[in-house]
């Protein structure tokens, strides 16, 4: 038997027919492909999530779902939370279960969330800066290097915060902010984020803001009286778009400063007594807010992506098998199709056995081209799958 | 001499058909051009394919070069008429996704142990003096008719076998190329010693044949003839 005639034979028919042999290289490799794509993806997003939760030791945030404040206050994604008071993160503080940290994750900038928060965060995360300097007063910022790559943005840069409805009038105020510092990328949800100071979160909240200097002459807000020698003054409230040196003295907060809000806190206790006694605590029924251990619902979430998983590649079992019973009627059909050039072959003197060799190389041409294009999108997925999933994520 | 071919006592029918076929004796030494003339449909195809091994005969002995067909496994029977024999197919049987060049060596791609520089030479002086040379690289779907039974032929003959069988070689051919084929075919028998078994209908070129049998004298069933 001449195999290397035989190959010839076979890579001539499919040549022959492109589209037919592209469509079946293009099912089996899509049939193979999704099962393998679906468990790159679950896979990944389980190390993602799992490696984050465990640099969180301990969330406290309002009640509600323990998923989602994990996921809002870890990968910033944009959850519908009640907030967490600032007289309650006092009172953890006052506890004294370890480091706290403050997170305010509300707002948006450049399609990417304002993280409000402490210095504190930076040294959790290990994060340093490529450029620039770290915050230094009200208004200014550090940003993600995904999101500086993608925005183009450098230090002395600015970056507006977006308003959450633009039909909402009354609703928050942008504020542009200045940019000091781009941080080195981590491959987390810290690359596509905006970091300020937690009061400047609490600006854009429309709970800071400054007052007219009635003795500035000239300014149109002031009302003189027609022999213009008389100014009437009032202490109207200015909205700031942009904390600047000139009006940084004249920012200040109104109100109850405990009922400003939070989305959470991270606390990192310093040894295993401080954990219990901090999980020991939000067991108080009187207490609102919950505490939350990260990498448990991380897991419980992972445990529900496992069970979606295999649901769906049941799914995708059944479909690969019509796709692959499909696939085998086409080759059949087009053997069929092909009888009267097989019967040739026959005449002229090729044994059974070389024509099922001849069919068989098509089929196994075929298919080894699908596995290839299959591993081949597989490790491209898994190599890109972390990035995608932080996309996702946030 | 001894024949290079030889049919004896054959019998051969289809399945759910009237029609029987029974060959007494037949032979054709090396070297001698047989033609076998007869109305459509009277079994030349048949008898031809019974010769190659194509068909399987319910009884009777045939023999090509001292080998009994008949006894062989159909394994074996597949690789002798790929390595010993020639057939021209009435239909061409072109391969529409393979060049002519591609066409013509076909034996050698399905498994023929020849040397492939020696057979692909042949097949190129063959395809010269068939003035078919030009399209060695392209589809048979370009050709003509007259030039597609040209490649078939040149398949046929380029594997130099010792027994060459043609069903309507001519069929498509114009006066001109009929007698050019004819020749080369008659030629490549003598010079090569094989045997040339021709069905055909065209009694123009009765002549250049050694022996012309009727088929009808040659089939002594008494049951209907036309399958």
């Amino acid at each position: 038997m001449n195999l290397g005639g035989i190959a010839f034979l076979s890579w001539k028919a499919l040549r022959h027919r492109p589209v037919r042999s592209l469509l079946l290289v293009g099912s089996i490799a899509l049939t193979l492909y999704f099962p393998r794509a679906l468990h790159i993806f679950i896979s990944e997003s389980e190390t993602v999530l799992e490696d984050r939760a465990r640099s969180t030791p301990l969330l406290v945030g309002p009640e509600g779902s323990s998923i989602d404040l994990t996921l809002n206050s870890l990968y910033f994604t944009p959850q519908e939370l009640p907030p967490l008071k600032y007289g309650a993160y006092e009172n953890l503080v006052s506890q004294g279960f370890g480091r706290t940290i403050p997170l305010h994750v509300r707002f948006r900038a450049g399609g990417a969330p304002i993280i409000g928060t402490t210095l504190t965060y930076f040294e959790l995360r290990g994060l340093n800066l490529t450029a620039g300097r770290w915050i230094t007063r009200l208004g200014d910022c550090v940003i993600g290097a995904a999101l500086a790559e993608r925005q183009n943005l450098k230090p002395g840069d600015t970056i507006i915060s977006s308003p959450e409805n633009i039909f909402d009038l009354a609703g928050v105020y942008p504020l542009r902010m200045r940019i000091t510092g781009i941080l080195a990328p981590n491959q987390t949800a810290d690359d596509d984020a905006v970091f300020v100071d937690l009061k400047t979160t609490w600006i854009i909240e429309g709970l800071a803001h400054g007052h007219q200097k009635v003795a500035a002459p000239g300014d149109n807000a002031l009302s003189r009286e027609s022999d213009g020698n008389v100014i009437r003054a009032n202490s109207s409230v200015v909205e700031f778009n942009e904390v600047t040196t000139t009006n940084i003295q004249s920012f200040h907060f109104h109100g109850d400063q405990s009922t400003y809000p939070l989305s959470s806190a991270v606390v990192v206790p310093k040894n295993r007594k401080q954990r219990a006694l901090a999980l020991a605590f939000y067991q108080d029924e009187e207490i609102t807010e919950q505490i939350v251990i990260p990498l448990k619902a991380v897991e419980n979430l992972a445990s529900t992506l496992f069970a979606t998983q295999r649901l769906a590649l049941t799914a995708f079992r059944l479909l690969g098998l019509a796709a692959l019973g499909l696939a085998l009627m086409v080759f059949l059909l087009s053997f069929r199709l092909r009888e009267r050039e097989l019967r040739t072959y026959s005449k002229i003197g090729a044994t059974r056995h070389v024509i099922f060799c001849l069919q068989g190389m098509e089929v196994a041409v075929i298919v080894i081209s699908a596995m290839t294009l299959s591993l081949l999108a597989g490790a491209l997925t898994r190599s890109i799958a972390p990035e995608m999933l932080s996309k996702l994520l946030n | 001499m001894k024949p290079l071919l030889q049919v004896e006592k054959v019998e051969f029918s289809y399945p759910r058909s009237p029609y029987r076929m029974r060959i007494e004796e037949f032979t054709c030494n090396p070297g001698q051009t047989v033609a076998i003339v007869g109305p459509s449909g009277c079994g030349k195809t048949t008898f031809l394919n019974l010769i190659a091994g194509i068909l399987q005969p319910e009884q009777g002995r045939i023999e090509v070069d001292g080998v009994e067909l008949n006894s062989l496994r159909p394994t074996r029977s597949a690789a002798f008429r790929l390595s010993r024999m020639g057939l021209i197919f009435q239909e061409f049987e072109l391969v529409e996704h393979l060049s002519v060049g591609d066409n013509i060596l076909l034996p050698l791609h399905l498994g023929l142990r020849n040397d492939r520089a020696s057979l692909e030479s042949t097949a190129k002086q063959l395809a010269e003096k068939m003035g078919i040379e030009r399209y060695w690289s392209i589809l048979p779907a370009s050709l003509s008719h007259g030039e597609r039974q040209r490649a078939a032929i040149c398949r046929a003959l380029s594997t130099s076998p010792t027994l060459v069988l043609a069903d309507e070689p001519t069929g498509n051919l114009d006066s001109s190329n009929k007698h050019r084929t004819v020749r080369l075919m008659i030629d490549s028998a003598r010079k090569n010693q094989q045997a040339l078994v021709v069905a055909t209908h065209d009694v123009e070129l009765l002549d250049s044949f050694d022996r012309v049998i009727h088929f009808e004298d040659l089939n002594q069933s008494r049951e209907p003839t036309c399958p």
